[in-house]
């Protein structure tokens, strides 16, 4: 990605710009190290600075858009330089084209609908509709699909990839829901919960109750990230997402093991020991019903049942 | 009603044919009537009208009421659909009495008062001797053991007297206590919270006097005022000979029920837990019990496992891991009785710290019920259906999207498929307007499901088809009439040559056809069972 390296523009932009030695300096430390960020420590303890000036310079320009802040994992707070090459050229670009790109700029990964840019700047829908076309075509924002409101026309920046509210996760390509793909990581799944959930060799052997071996959500999780069944990846709470779906389908059942001596001693109620694991729930679709095996259950409609052609057909039907 | 009224033309019809199926007709479209109007709709004569009723009054399905009317007495008939849908049981409940191990010769005497709808001891006797010609040495035995048996099935409930009062319509004999009750207490207009007073009174008297009826000894007693000549009965010999008796469905209805709750059991844990549910529902039952009640009472762990046999071999069906030596036959019963608990149908439930455990009866057959309805709604709308109905009988509430959200279904699919439902009758429409005025762009629309009404939806699918099936059962038959005579004919002679080769094959096929009519129709009437009477 562009943003990952250096950026001589923006670079320029600051130096033109009025801010003092010390804040430049602090700036271009940032942005040599576009890998990894830099911690308000680090910017402390190489620039020589005290924490209470780094701390305000800091404030200042990411107030001014030129760095960002980003939690990283283990929960640090580092500071990237921000990628301003699509403001390179800002001069190029008329006050309202201006003004449209800054609201884009702030909606940041969320996108920002057209109707919202309007009320927001206060401009005439055509001057919006030829600034936003001007903008495409040079490639700074491009349009996307939201999957809440799938006929709204949403801009933002080109080098953006936009958030799960507005793409839907890893559910959707193309903002649309692809259902081939949900059912076949759900069949997986269900294979998987059915290999472990019954004994091998009898159909109709059960396991006894402290069965240890019935999947949990973290480890089918693991099972279908390592399997590679899919190269999309998928976290916990979309596994989550599927085994809700398995259970709605009366296909799956929700269990909490409870050790074999807990049971047993009901007195001592140790909440911490129950673990949510999975079980399938035994196949016996085949027996079907009652009332959708005669014609009239599963067609309904009006007719005579001596003329009934479904009838026929069933009867005849060896 | 009308599907329902239509099945009850068609089950008397198929069982004591044309003439009585005009009578019940017009009971069964027009509802209680008058001989003179029974007489004026069917056009029938005084003396076959007369026998029909006899008839429909013989087997429980019509009851009368005297009322007066300017001074005059009239009576009415009147038809119970109910007893007159039981009959489609009845294979069922004949199928059960060859279960009843501990009564000897249980379905024969079941099948004799079936057949007549209600019959005597002397009745079945000379009905068996007949029947049998036995004329030797064993006959008195006989007789003993079919004595025997017949006071059993009556100190097990599954006949019930019956008296003459009993062919009296059960609103009517309400209402004319009613009557006497307000006569008594000098009542001319009484105020709602007197009227409620009689009425529950009267309700507990009709309960109690049930009970009364049913014991035998009770019974007895009564005999040996009323009659001299029972005053010679041995102590062990209560039954009296001339009294009629019925079967009492509801016996055979709650050994149905628990047939279908082992079954069940079965379907969803194994052959071995059926079984094991199956002697701790034969534990559970007892004379008195009802089949409303929504809980068995405490049967302890060690009743149930003595109950369970070492032959049953329930142990071959369950794998313990970690575990090297045998595991003893009462372990292995306390694995099934935590497996039953542990089942998210809840077949079993342990009394907190104690060994003991209930059946739940009324939340079984629920859950039993809600299956029956997913996978009727899989065979009809796709398995995405029972997937909403899943998700709305668990969340509540919902609008579309967010049941297309948890279904992880695209809105447009989503949309449709609840549309589907929604005419079908399955899933319910709730509208929360956002304002005060219900413009639609500003209204909430929620989906919901009523469980009891997708039942009831269910039902009168159930109650339609079955009708369908004896319609098409008379058309088949009726086509093929040259066909069927002839093999009576053959059948009279002894002579299958009379029978071309193309007449078999078509026999062959229309045996087929009946054998398959029949078997939908016995799985409707389980079905229709479960649905309308379990509760």
């Amino acid at each position: 990605m562009s943003s990952q390296r250096p950026n001589k523009t923006s670079q320029k932009l600051v130096e033109k710009s009025n801010f003092t030695p010390m804040e430049l300096k602090v700036y271009q430390f940032i942005n040599n190290n576009q890998i990894s960020g830099e911690s308000a420590e680090t910017v402390v303890g190489s620039l020589n600075i005290k924490m209470k000036d780094a701390v305000e310079i800091i404030n200042k320009l990411s107030r001014s858009g030129l760095i960002e802040m980003r939690v990283q994992p283990d929960n640090t707070i580092t500071y990237y330089a921000t990628n301003v090459r699509d403001i390179q050229d800002e001069t190029d670009f008329d006050n309202d084209e201006k003004l449209v790109l800054y609201h884009i700029k702030t909606a940041g990964n969320e996108g920002i609908w057209t109707k919202h840019i309007k009320t927001n700047t206060g401009l005439h829908q055509s001057v919006i509709t030829r600034s936003l076309k001007n903008l495409e075509s040079k490639g700074i924002i491009k349009a996307i699909k939201s999957i809440k409101h799938p006929t709204r026309k949403i801009y933002m920046l080109s080098h953006l990839t936009p958030s799960e509210d507005i793409s839907g996760g890893p559910w959707f390509s193309d903002q649309k829901l692809d259902v081939d793909f949900v059912e076949s990581l759900t069949e997986a799944v269900y294979r998987f919960i059915l290999s472990r959930s019954f004994p091998k060799g009898n159909p109709d052997a059960v396991y006894c109750t402290f069965h240890p071996s019935y999947p949990t959500a973290t480890q089918i999780h693991r099972f279908i990230t390592e399997s590679k069944i899919s190269d999309v990846e998928l976290e916990l709470a979309n596994i989550n997402s599927l085994l809700d779906l398995l259970i709605f389908d009366g296909k799956v059942e929700r269990k909490i093991t409870v050790s074999d001596a807990a049971l047993y001693d009901l007195m001592e109620e140790d909440e911490s020991s129950g673990e949510i694991v999975y079980k399938a729930i035994r196949d016996h679709k085949s027996r079907g019903n009652a009332l959708t095996d005669v014609p009239c259950g599963k067609y309904g409609g009006v007719v005579s049942p001596s003329s009934c052609v479904y009838f026929r057909k069933w009867l005849l039907d060896y | 009603m009308g599907d329902i009224a239509r099945l009850c033309r068609f089950i008397i019809r198929d069982d004591f044919g044309d003439i009585v199926a005009k009578v019940a007709k017009v009971l069964l479209e027009k509802g209680r009537l008058s001989f003179l109007s029974i007489r004026r709709f069917t056009k029938l004569d005084v003396k076959s009208i007369k026998e029909n009723l006899v008839i429909l009054m013989q087997h429980n399905m019509v009851y009368y009421a005297e009322i007066t009317e300017n001074n005059r007495t009239i009576v009415y008939y009147h038809l119970d659909m109910r007893e007159v849908l039981a009959r489609q049981r009845i294979g069922l409940y004949l199928w059960h009495s060859k279960n009843l191990h501990n009564v000897e010769l249980a379905p024969a005497i079941i099948y004799y008062i079936l057949l007549n709808g209600k019959g005597t001891l002397k009745g079945v006797l000379s009905h068996y001797f007949y029947e049998k010609d036995a004329e030797g040495p064993d006959s008195t035995k006989n007789k003993t053991i079919i004595k025997r048996s017949f006071e059993k099935l009556i100190r097990e409930h599954y006949l019930l007297p019956v008296f003459r009062e009993d062919t009296i319509s059960a609103l009517d004999k309400r209402n004319e206590q009613e009557q006497k009750a307000l006569i008594e207490r000098q009542l001319i207009l009484p105020t709602k919270k007197e009227m409620s007073d009689i009425r529950s009174k009267i309700d507990s008297d009709i309960r109690n006097a049930d009970k009364a009826a049913q014991s035998l000894k009770r019974k007895a007693d009564d005999n040996l005022e009323s009659s001299d000549s029972n005053k010679m009965l041995k102590t062990d010999e209560t039954v009296d000979e001339n009294t009629y008796y019925r079967v009492n469905y509801e016996r055979f209805n709650i050994r149905s029920r628990n047939a279908q709750i082992a079954a069940f059991a079965g379907e969803r844990i194994n052959e071995s837990a059926k079984c094991v549910m199956r002697r701790i529902l034969e534990i559970a039952d007892d004379p008195n019990s009802k089949i409303e009640a929504a809980e068995s009472g405490q049967l302890s762990k060690t009743t149930i496992t003595k109950k369970i046999p070492q032959s049953a071999r329930i142990g071959d069906y369950i794998v313990f891991d970690g575990i090297s030596r045998n595991p003893s036959h009462e372990y292995i019963v306390d694995q099934y009785l935590q497996l039953l608990t542990e089942d998210e149908a809840k077949f079993i439930r342990r009394k907190d710290s104690t060994a003991s455990y209930s059946v739940r009866y009324k939340e079984l057959c629920q859950k039993m019920k809600q299956r029956k309805l997913e996978t009727f709604l899989q065979e009809k709308y796709g398995s995405e259906s029972v997937r909403i109905l899943r998700i709305l009988t668990t969340k509540g509430k919902l609008d579309e999207k967010n049941i297309a959200s948890f279904a992880l279904m695209g809105q447009p699919e989503t949309r449709k498929l609840v549309d589907q439902l929604f005419v079908g009758g399955f899933v319910e429409l709730q509208e929360v307007p956002k304002v005060a005025e219900r413009t639609p762009s500003r209204t909430f629309y929620l989906w919901y499901v009523d469980l009891n009404k997708c039942y009831q939806r269910m039902i009168s699918d159930v109650y339609r088809t079955l009708g369908n099936i004896h319609e098409r059962r008379l058309y088949e038959t009726a086509v093929r009439n040259g066909l069927i005579e002839k093999k009576e004919r053959a059948e009279e002679m002894r002579n299958p040559d009379l029978l071309s080769d193309a007449d078999k094959d078509a026999l062959y096929v229309f045996n087929g056809l009946l054998n398959k009519l029949d078997l939908a129709e016995l799985r409707l009437v389980e079905l229709e069972m479960l649905m309308s009477d379990f509760v």
